[in-house]
């Protein structure tokens, strides 16, 4: 089982493979994925896949709330958090 | 690359009328299916030509290809459900009554495809897979919005009706997966001819107006969405359903593969071809 810096840390390089937008040196956990453009709409697919990897499950998807991929903060708290 | 919108919705609407069937009995579901056969045609499979392919034995293969076919009717579900939304947003905002006349057949036919797809996968499957796209609201340029929703359209439904004609014309796959894959081919026909003529009308309508920045930022929206409709073929929900062990990682694999990439070329080579022609693409790219 992965600590949160380790799940956080995998997010990130998915981020930095998947979108070209951005630098490591730029890439943050609070860094805003979406108002920045650094992913799209079309992104959001396959980050999906890349969290129920991650967390060895898939999750309700309609439960998704409005700003669960904001940042990789927000992702880990909304699919890794005690709440989920 | 020049056509009247409303001499091609006429001749549509008219070709609609004359095929025009009830979908409840136009197909008939068995109570059970026997589950030892092709379902779809072997080549079309995610993993065709794969380690994991070769490592199956023959009823192992057959069952995978339950799934992905499960999958394929599954994609079109959620597909047809966007496109029924966007098409009813659209009645009636037409100042071309024949286009108008067009949509309410193309909507019709697009809920009988649903019926089919939507049946087969609660019958014999017990579900549809989900749907793991999510739209984020976002500011569009003048015409933006109705270029990129027939642009969806066309590249869904340019790729679905490659896979339809293969496994419609294929002797090895049971009958009941070749007829509703002839049928929807059947009714795409019309269906890709009126995206094809719309989608160049609007470009030619609107792309005049876009500043380049606009412009290129739809090209790479094409490029995305088709490279992000493709990874929906190859759904880790599948294998785990299969009995093939490391989903997600399998299904990461091939899609990266050279075989999957030559694949997806030869499967939308028609339709990047005519968004070239068109001008809508600068060039073809890579998959």
């Amino acid at each position: 089982m992965k600590t949160e810096q380790e799940v956080k840390e995998t997010l990130r390089q998915w981020v930095l493979k998947k979108s070209k937008k951005v630098t490591g040196a730029e890439l943050a956990f609070d860094t805003h994925l979406l108002e920045t453009r650094i992913l799209s709409s079309l992104h959001v697919m396959e980050l999906i896949l890349e969290v129920e990897k991650i967390k060895g499950s898939k999750f309700n998807l309609k439960a998704i709330k409005p700003g669960a991929f904001n940042t990789i903060d927000s992702i880990y708290a909304s699919f890794f958090g005690s709440a989920t | 690359m020049s056509h009247d919108i409303s001499q091609v919705a006429k001749k549509l609407t008219a070709q609609s009328i004359k095929g025009f069937y009830n979908p409840f009995t136009h197909i008939q579901f068995p109570e059970q299916l026997e589950k030892n056969n092709w379902f779809v045609s072997p080549e079309l499979i995610s993993i065709y030509g794969s380690p994991e392919w070769e490592a199956l034995n023959e009823e192992q293969k057959k069952k995978l290809s339950f799934f992905e076919e499960v999958n394929f009717f599954s994609l079109n579900v959620h597909g047809e459900k966007s496109l029924l939304e966007g098409l009813t947003r659209r009645l009636y905002e037409s100042e071309n009554q024949d286009v108008t006349d067009y949509i309410h057949h193309f909507i019709d036919e697009e809920n009988k495809h649903m019926y089919f797809f939507g049946t087969f996968c609660e019958k014999y499957a017990g579900k549809i897979y989900p749907d793991r796209k999510i739209v984020f609201p976002r500011e569009y340029a003048t015409g933006e919005e109705e270029f990129l929703f027939f642009i969806k359209v066309f590249v869904f439904e340019e790729i679905v009706d490659y896979y339809n004609v293969t496994t419609a014309r294929d002797e090895r796959v049971m009958q009941l997966s070749r007829d509703i894959n002839a049928n929807h081919h059947e009714d795409e026909v019309r269906h890709l001819a009126f995206g094809r003529v719309i989608l160049n009308d609007l470009f030619k309508t609107f792309s005049p107006q876009w500043s380049a920045e606009t412009l290129q930022g739809i090209r790479d929206y094409i490029r995305g969405y088709y490279v992000t409709t493709w990874r929906e073929y190859y759904n880790p929900d599948i294998y785990v359903d299969a009995g093939i062990e490391d989903a997600y990682d399998l299904a990461s694999r091939v899609f990266e593969s050279d075989k999957a990439r030559e694949h997806r070329v030869r499967a939308s080579r028609v339709s990047l071809n005519y968004l070239k022609k068109c001008g809508i693409i600068e060039e073809i790219f890579e998959l």
